[in-house]
């Protein structure tokens, strides 16, 4: 019975912490080399998609071929997303040193196309296409990169 | 055939085609067609022929019992079966009618450019005041005709893959694509299956049937309904998809977003289409919101025996009223704590697919009941393909959740 009693507080603290985490956005460390590679090639793949639609609609706003307050929109979505993913990225304690080399080769990727993408969204919220147009130019490049590494560590 | 029953007849299809889709249908295509491109096409034609069967026979049942199917299930399989089955469905179309009021609320953000939470309480407002004010086959004309400017997308896709030879090729040779599990693609596909079967589609079309004063006359006005306006509808869900499929999945884009469902339409038809769009989505999801917020006001009365509908007065069906506002200012409560919208259609649309028995068993026993039917009872091939969908619905129910579970809800 006491046992019982001990195991269960155990469990309840282990709960506790878990929700904990959860709730104030901590991120868990990834317990394993493996385990962070798969994290890294899953934030490649979804910066991938907010940098890739983020290109689309900078290319209908180019091409006049959406409007502006829906662009707007749509960029400001993709900057939060891919902000997000780099922020989350940049939290998780990577387990050695080979995940050390990982970060070091995907989170400036991560970082760099969070920044071009709010920049692009700063520009849509100004009505500057020709901004929106030139900062396509540098984020095509990072977004084939990152998705090279996705396919690379997926 | 007199002229003007061929003219009801046109329109009846038309409204069922222009409001097939809704919230749950445009991101799980969308959402199906960017991750699996065409290789999920084949769940929307088995949920098009699985809901064209149930929607007849409920329709059917309406139209020759002159009550609502709810109404009949709970005098047929006693009222505590029907509790459950109110129980699953009012929790289901509660966050149904959540999604939709949020959709209308982003699509007024994309328009306006103000964030999508300023516009959720308005959205349900208007929701509410055009189910008390406006008649019932204005409001289901108005949104379902205007619900057809979604055209564009099938439109669209046209213009980006003229001739539609390498979509055809990969929704006739589905395969799981590259990266994604076996499981995921088993749980997008219920997530499909649930959108195209959602329950309050069957409720509201037994209700409007009694709501339209359908009798026995009225068969060919509900097979023409069903058979021709529900797959056209389903057309739709596929052009959807196929969008998606055209310029998101090559680019590894995923669907998470209403506002994404535009860019292949501005892709292929500038701002006309995308404008074109907006109104079709937002028509379109609007006649969901009326329906599911009908919905809630319907199975509830019609479990506790309250007069309903908006064939009579509000004065005499007031605890109706009361039901659809409660259903409302739950909705608008629930969207407004920001929860993701999108999260809310997912875990409807794969919720739906969970309880698809419990709305269609009933029906099927129903159907078959000659004291309500008289001599217009299901034909025997048809009881035959009816029973493997309901094999197929429980096989689905059972694996949804376990689903959810393995694949961290589709992550």
């Amino acid at each position: 019975m006491v046992r019982t009693t001990a195991r269960s507080r155990r469990l309840r603290a282990h709960a506790l912490l878990l929700v904990s985490a959860l709730s104030t956005g901590c991120v868990l460390p990834a317990p394993t080399s493996g385990a962070f590679e798969s994290k890294a090639a899953q934030s490649a793949a979804s910066a991938v998609s907010d940098a890739r639609t983020a290109l689309l609609a900078a290319a209908l706003a180019v091409g006049d071929r959406s409007f502006g307050s829906l662009i707007s929109v749509q960029l400001a979505e993709s900057a939060t997303g891919a902000a997000s993913t780099a922020g989350t990225f940049a939290s998780i304690q990577p387990p050695d040193a080979a995940s050390d080399r990982l970060r070091a080769q995907v989170l400036p990727l991560l970082q760099r196309a969070a920044d071009l993408i709010a920049r692009m969204r700063i520009a849509a919220r100004r009505g500057d296409v020709q901004a929106l147009r030139e900062l396509r130019g540098p984020l095509a490049p990072v977004a084939d990169a990152l998705d090279r590494f996705a396919e690379a560590h997926g | 055939m007199k002229p003007k029953q061929v003219l009801e007849i046109f329109l009846g299809v038309l409204t069922a085609f222009g409001g097939f889709v809704d919230m749950g249908d445009l991101v799980a295509n969308a959402e199906t067609g960017a991750r699996f491109g065409m290789g999920l096409a084949w769940v929307v034609v088995v949920g098009v022929v699985g809901i064209v069967m149930y929607a007849e026979m409920a329709g059917r049942v309406a139209a020759v019992s002159g009550r609502p199917v709810f109404d009949v299930v709970r005098e047929r399989l006693g009222a505590r079966a029907a509790l459950v089955n109110l129980g699953a469905s009012f929790f289901i179309n509660l966050l149904t009618l959540t999604a939709e009021i949020a959709g209308l609320a982003i699509l007024i953000q994309l328009a306006s450019g103000l964030n999508y939470l300023a516009w959720v309480a308005p959205s349900g407002i208007v929701v509410w005041l055009v189910i008390w004010r406006v008649r019932f086959s204005t409001m289901e004309r108005v949104f379902g005709l205007t619900g057809l400017l979604m055209v564009v997308v099938a439109v669209a896709v046209w213009r980006l893959q003229p001739g539609l030879a390498g979509l055809t090729a990969d929704a006739l040779h589905p395969t799981v694509a590259h990266g994604e599990s076996l499981a995921t693609y088993a749980f997008f596909a219920i997530a499909l299956l649930g959108a195209a079967m959602t329950p309050y589609e069957v409720f509201f079309f037994s209700s409007g049937a009694v709501e339209d004063g359908w009798t026995p006359g009225d068969l060919n006005v509900n097979r023409a309904n069903v058979y021709l306006g529900f797959p056209l509808g389903g057309l739709l869900s596929l052009a959807l998809m196929a969008s998606t499929a055209l310029v998101f999945h090559p680019r590894g884009i995923s669907a998470e977003q209403l506002a994404q469902v535009t860019l292949p339409v501005g892709l292929g038809l500038g701002r006309i289409g995308v404008g074109l769009l907006l109104v079709g989505m937002f028509a379109a999801i609007f006649s969901a919101a009326l329906e599911t917020a009908l919905s809630a006001g319907y199975t509830v009365s019609q479990f506790f025996g309250w007069q309903w509908g908006k064939y009579v007065r509000p004065r005499e069906a007031a605890r109706f009223h009361l039901a659809v506002i409660i259903a409302v200012i739950g909705a608008v409560g629930l969207a407004l704590t920001t929860i993701d919208p999108i999260k809310v259609t997912e875990y409807s649309i794969v919720l739906s697919a969970a309880a698809l028995p419990l709305t269609y068993l009933p029906i099927l026993v129903v159907a078959n009941d000659p004291t309500y039917m008289g001599d217009k009872t299901n034909s025997r091939l048809l009881n035959a393909v009816a029973s493997v969908y309901l094999g197929l619905l429980l096989l689905v129910a059972l694996a949804t959740i376990p689903l959810m579970v393995v694949t961290k809800g589709g992550a």
